[in-house]
């Protein structure tokens, strides 16, 4: 799992409701909702600072193959770049 | 009597207050909504009551609720938390904005309330964001906030004017783009309900963390009293203010020799020992053998009944006239003393409004002119209803 290092903006904020996962970020006024399993890996994601970190904790959680999670996580992180959730960078 | 146009639906408030409680029981939310034949009527009396995060939640797991209730819940439910993430961001934004100009902010109700009573800032309904400042600093304030995008609903002239600022108690601003509204007070309690310097005198600082910010709110026991005030001078219409009561209780220490000698220094004492004794009459709350000797009395009984009669019978649906004076009614029967309630009735009819400054802006010196040039407003309002009416 290569390094990545990344920042959660601080107009970004999180709530539970029902079952879902809320994500609002502030700047853009735009709302995400997270399924279970991505408010597991956004879960993870506030904890650390790398990438690698998150994998670790998370390959500790789901039983699936290396590539698979590395693959899902990567892809996950994107989305979230893309949107503003994240900033690579420290 | 029940002045809603068609019939309520059995046990829609004992089901209602049932979902509020602290810990709702299972088979007795099962055979209250056993009975249930209209579901618009609890989704609109729950909406209504601010309470329908805590409803939503508690009606989960039973059944006899058609498919189609159950998703409006869901939606209705995010559609809530979804407002109050833009209002606790907003807020978050607003007190940056004056801290970094040094401008002291004590957050209070809203989005504080909610964390503090509920653990988070989605389980309870709020619009308007409360923000309290010193008197001193309310026009730069308003002025830093104006530039940053907020407008103002009155003129910004009205805090430049003394009578005005002695008469109203908060001024509220508007975000131009996402509507979040502010009432930014510089006093907890109108004159009629506390001397001011009974506000300053209690007011001391605790903290609260929203979404990880640390924001300022005032201190437990004042809080407690403040919310007691508000919630009786609106005949506690809304079943939310009554629970939060019961939740911040339950949540927090408080103490109660403070919150006694706070309750009998304000002119309405028994404002403040009615929301203690609704608490325990509807959800339960745990009340400390203190406060006992203040809520065990036939007067406090009287005003429970009403209380709880306005609600069951949906009485806060009336026209704006029948219920401002059944309201108004309500104020003046939980006065104690004959010669307060002369003072209030004046105080109410007589004293300076916030319509007058708001109309008329003369200095401090010419205060008393208010009282002559009343009649001219009233009758300058009279005409332009009628002139729109023709």
């Amino acid at each position: 799992m290569r390094s990545l290092i990344y920042t959660i903006p601080s107009s970004v904020i999180m709530q539970s409701v029902d079952d879902e996962t809320l994500l609002f970020d502030s700047e853009t006024e735009l709302f995400f909702a997270l399924n279970e399993t991505g408010a597991m890996f956004w879960e993870s994601i506030t904890k650390y600072t790398n990438l690698s970190d998150v994998y670790d904790e998370l390959s500790d959680i789901f039983e699936v193959v290396q590539e698979r999670l590395e693959d899902d996580l990567l892809t996950f992180s994107a989305l979230l770049i893309q949107q503003g959730l994240l900033v690579v960078g420290e | 009597m029940n002045n809603s146009d068609s019939p309520l639906t059995p046990n829609l408030y004992p089901l209602i207050i049932e979902c509020c409680r602290i810990e709702p029981d299972f088979d007795r939310l099962v055979s209250l909504a056993s009975y249930i034949i209209d579901w618009d009527q609890v989704i609109k009396s729950s909406y209504a009551h601010g309470v329908f995060p805590l409803v939503a939640k508690s009606l989960k797991s039973i059944p006899y609720i058609p498919t189609d209730v159950r998703r409006l819940f869901k939606l209705t439910t995010i559609d809530i938390a979804q407002k109050n993430m833009r209002a606790a961001s907003e807020l978050i934004k607003v007190v940056e904005i004056l801290k970094s100009e040094g401008i002291e902010v004590i957050t209070f109700k809203g989005p504080a309330l909610s964390q503090m009573a509920y653990g988070d800032i989605v389980s309870r309904q709020y619009g308007d964001l409360d923000i309290l400042l010193d008197e001193k600093e309310i026009v730069r304030a308003v002025t830093l906030l104006n530039e940053a995008g907020y407008e103002n609903i009155l003129p910004l002239e009205v805090l430049r004017n003394q009578t005005c600022i002695d008469i109203i108690k908060d001024f509220t601003i508007v975000q131009q783009n996402n509507r979040v509204a502010f009432e930014v007070h510089w006093k907890l309690f109108e004159k009629k309900y506390a001397m001011k310097s009974f506000d300053q005198g209690f007011r001391n600082i605790e903290t609260v963390v929203l979404n990880g910010y640390e924001v300022q709110t005032i201190g437990d026991e004042l809080f407690l009293v403040y919310l007691c005030i508000h919630g009786s001078k609106h005949m506690w219409e809304r079943l939310e203010w009554v629970c939060d009561i019961d939740r911040l209780i339950r949540n927090r220490e408080f103490d109660w020799d403070k919150i006694v000698s706070m309750a009998l220094l304000l002119h309405q004492s028994d404002g403040v020992f009615l929301g203690f004794a609704l608490g325990r009459k509807l959800f339960d709350t745990p009340v400390p053998s203190s406060i006992e000797p203040f809520i065990n009395t036939p007067r406090m009984e009287i005003l429970m009944d009403e209380v709880v009669d306005a609600i069951e019978n949906n009485l806060f649906d009336q026209n704006d006239f029948q219920r401002n004076k059944m309201i108004f009614l309500f104020q003046v029967r939980i006065i104690k003393t004959w010669l307060q309630k002369v003072m209030f009735f004046l105080d109410v009819f007589f004293g300076i409004s916030p319509e007058d400054c708001q109309t008329f802006h003369l200095s401090d010196r010419w205060k008393y002119l208010y009282m002559i040039l009343r009649p001219y407003r009233l009758m300058k309002k009279a005409l332009a209803k009628v002139m729109r009416w023709l």
